[in-house]
């Protein structure tokens, strides 16, 4: 065999004709998608490929360089607000503000690795929370930002108003093929940076920094060059989700948003793109729809709520939704460390051995 | 001129002195092996050498340039590379990736060329890049018998084979100077043979200084041009290995130990 060819395989992005099969049916799949669900489904897949976006990029930061970030709906914040505002405040069209935002965001993260040099686990998680904490109550306060308000997105417009050519984007639908595109563009990037240089080096400092470093990887330029990336990454999708939603306030950027983010990426599988996306997906749904489903739900939907309301808060089903959530959490933790993409593996095993 | 030169290097940890005002130099493309018993300060002088500690004084001079207060992968720049008495692998990455990042300094893909390689294909700079440095890396694997565990993930090695794989890690980065701590240890007799053989054509085929500490005596006055013995952070003698070998307090350190 060609020596060549055989080397460039190592790093092709897709190696395999099965896989390149699967990989164009799945697109296909998504990109038919519209044509057989109902619109509010699109609401919500749109959601979750924000969120995809979002995980894909923390998982650069916590699965593949190890370190921790209880901040991230800070950074999603940035993209948000930045993005409107870029929009409204300068007129600047949504194709450049996005990714404006979204170096804005990078810049944030450059800034907030920087105590990350000197900090480690739970001491980083402190700097961290505080950092979207901040983000959080510095927004709420200015009245440019809408203050306690919040802000609504203007409307979604791709082409270059002030040169007379527009290109409103109106419907959720429109939106989706919008935020899939990007989604893709931003997953295929994710994995080719974890396969050439850069991402090595990540993996390096998170298996063992003192080694990575001996070897020549500087810690400094790697560590907060893993904040920045992950931080475009919730930049970008902070900004698609403005209009997804269309209104936001500070306390849509909570602390608690940080923890599920962190929880989509641990539940996924640390250092897996796959399972980065597995676990985004099935927590959103989770949140968004699994709780609206069972309370319709005959019987069972009037009991737990009942339940709900005489042992824990008035919110009623979300009480069960944190349950659910923690209980997956410590399972994750307990059987398969590696997530999502931990139990993919087998079952594909399986699968390949079957029926022995 | 001497490649590598130590001179008058000391730190103490707390009140412990680990390494006393040593000075010592190696000739290019020698084996320079360091001995001494446990907790004399062996590891301690490389962790000097590759800017892990800094000294409390003393300096330390690659061809003139003193090395002291450089951060260690400004040291790995400039040539000096290393492997770990207990092993400081990549251990959820596969051995191809671990001797990869050893190519790290001499390549340039960065976030942007990284992230758009698929978009160029084969063409890209970033392949081109990655396909030049898979075929060096690659004649390393050859080097050391690593064939058949190529794709495998270094958590599932035996110790010997990881052993090998950190040593080449550290040949990945075309050092001048390879600083070597107990490589040899835990290895069975047959691997120790191989390793032997192996150090050997590191210095003669490949021209690269190098800097040994071992346990193992044989070994070391067999492959050693020089030796330099210390006890508790401080140089007893540095000289030939049949003129260490038999020179009292290094007799007495050894004895002192076992006995
Ligand atoms: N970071 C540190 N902090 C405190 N003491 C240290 C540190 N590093 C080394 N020491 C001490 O310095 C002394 C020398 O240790 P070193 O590891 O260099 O010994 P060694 O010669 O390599 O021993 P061995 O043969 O067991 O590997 C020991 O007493 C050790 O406890
Ligand atoms: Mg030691």
């Amino acid at each position: 065999m060609d020596m060549k060819r055989e080397y460039y395989e190592d790093i092709e992005l897709i190696g395999s004709g099965v896989v390149l099969f699967w990989s164009a049916a799945f697109l296909i799949f998504l990109f038919t998608l519209p044509i057989y669900m109902p619109n509010y489904y699109i609401y919500l897949l749109n959601i979750i490929i924000v969120n995809v976006i979002l995980a894909v990029g923390l998982n650069i930061l916590v699965g593949y360089t190890g370190q921790i970030s209880l901040g991230h709906a800070g950074f999603f914040a940035i993209g948000a607000y930045g993005t409107v505002f870029l929009m409204t405040h300068f007129q600047i069209p949504f194709v450049f503000a996005l990714p404006l935002a979204a170096f804005i965001a990078a810049f944030f993260g450059f800034i907030l690795g920087l105590p990350a040099l000197r900090l480690e686990g739970p001491y980083l998680a402190i700097a961290t929370l505080g950092f979207g904490l901040a983000i959080m109550h510095v927004i709420g306060t200015w009245d440019i930002f809408g203050g306690r308000m919040g802000l609504h997105a203007p409307p979604l417009d791709l082409g270059i108003p002030k040169m007379g050519f527009s290109w409103v984007l109106e419907s959720d639908v429109s939106m989706y093929y919008l935020i899939l595109i990007i989604a893709v563009i931003m997953i295929v990037s994710a994995i080719n940076l974890m396969k050439t240089r850069v991402g090595r080096a990540f993996v390096a400092i998170r298996d063992s920094d003192i080694a990575a470093e001996v070897m020549g990887v500087n810690l400094t330029i790697y560590k907060t060059l893993a904040f920045a990336i992950s931080a475009f990454y919730a930049g970008i999708a902070g900004g698609l989700f403005a209009f997804v939603c269309g209104f936001f306030d500070p306390f849509t950027f909570n602390m608690i948003l940080s923890i599920v983010f962190l929880v989509m990426v641990v539940v996924g599988g640390l250092g897996s793109i796959l399972g980065a996306i597995m676990g985004a997906t099935l927590i959103t749904y989770l949140q968004y729809d699994l709780l609206k489903n069972v309370s319709e739900t005959p019987y069972l939907g009037d009991f737990l709520i009942s339940v709900s309301r005489k042992w824990f808060t008035v919110i009623g089903l979300e009480n069960f939704g944190s349950i659910a959530l923690g209980l997956i959490m410590i399972g994750i933790i307990i059987f398969e460390p590696l997530g999502m993409y931990g139990v993919w593996i087998r079952i594909k095993k399986y699968w390949m051995t079957w029926p022995f | 001129m001497s490649l590598f030169k130590v001179e008058n290097l000391s730190i103490s940890f707390g009140g412990l002195k680990a390494v006393d005002d040593v000075s010592f130099e190696v000739e290019r493309n020698s084996i320079f092996s360091i001995i001494g018993p446990n907790g004399s300060g062996k590891t301690t002088i490389f962790n000097l050498i590759s800017g892990i500690y800094k000294p409390d004084s003393g300096r330390i001079l690659l061809e003139g340039e003193n090395l002291v207060g450089y951060l260690p992968d400004k040291i790995a720049k400039k040539g000096i590379a290393r492997t770990f008495q207990n092993i400081e692998l990549f251990k959820h990455a596969t051995v191809m990736d671990n001797l990869m990042l050893g190519r790290h300094i001499h390549m340039k893909t960065g976030v942007w060329s990284g992230a758009t390689a698929t978009l160029f294909g084969r063409k890209s700079r970033a392949a081109k890049e990655e396909i030049k440095n898979r075929e060096f890396v690659e004649k390393i694997v050859d080097f050391l018998d690593l064939q058949a565990v190529r794709d495998q993930f270094v958590a599932n090695l035996a110790y010997g084979r990881r052993k090998l794989v950190e040593l080449g890690r550290a040949l990945a980065l075309e050092p001048s100077i390879l600083l070597l701590d107990e490589p040899s240890a835990g290895m069975n007799t047959e691997e120790k043979g191989d390793l032997n053989i192996w150090i050997k054509d590191i210095q003669e085929v490949y021209k690269i200084t190098i800097l040994l500490i071992e346990h193992d005596m044989n070994m070391i006055m067999g492959i050693s041009d020089r030796i330099l013995a210390i006890n508790q952070g401080k140089k007893i003698v540095e000289g030939l290995p049949q003129d260490v070998q038999c020179h009292p307090e290094v007799i007495e350190a050894y004895l002192g130990e076992e006995g």
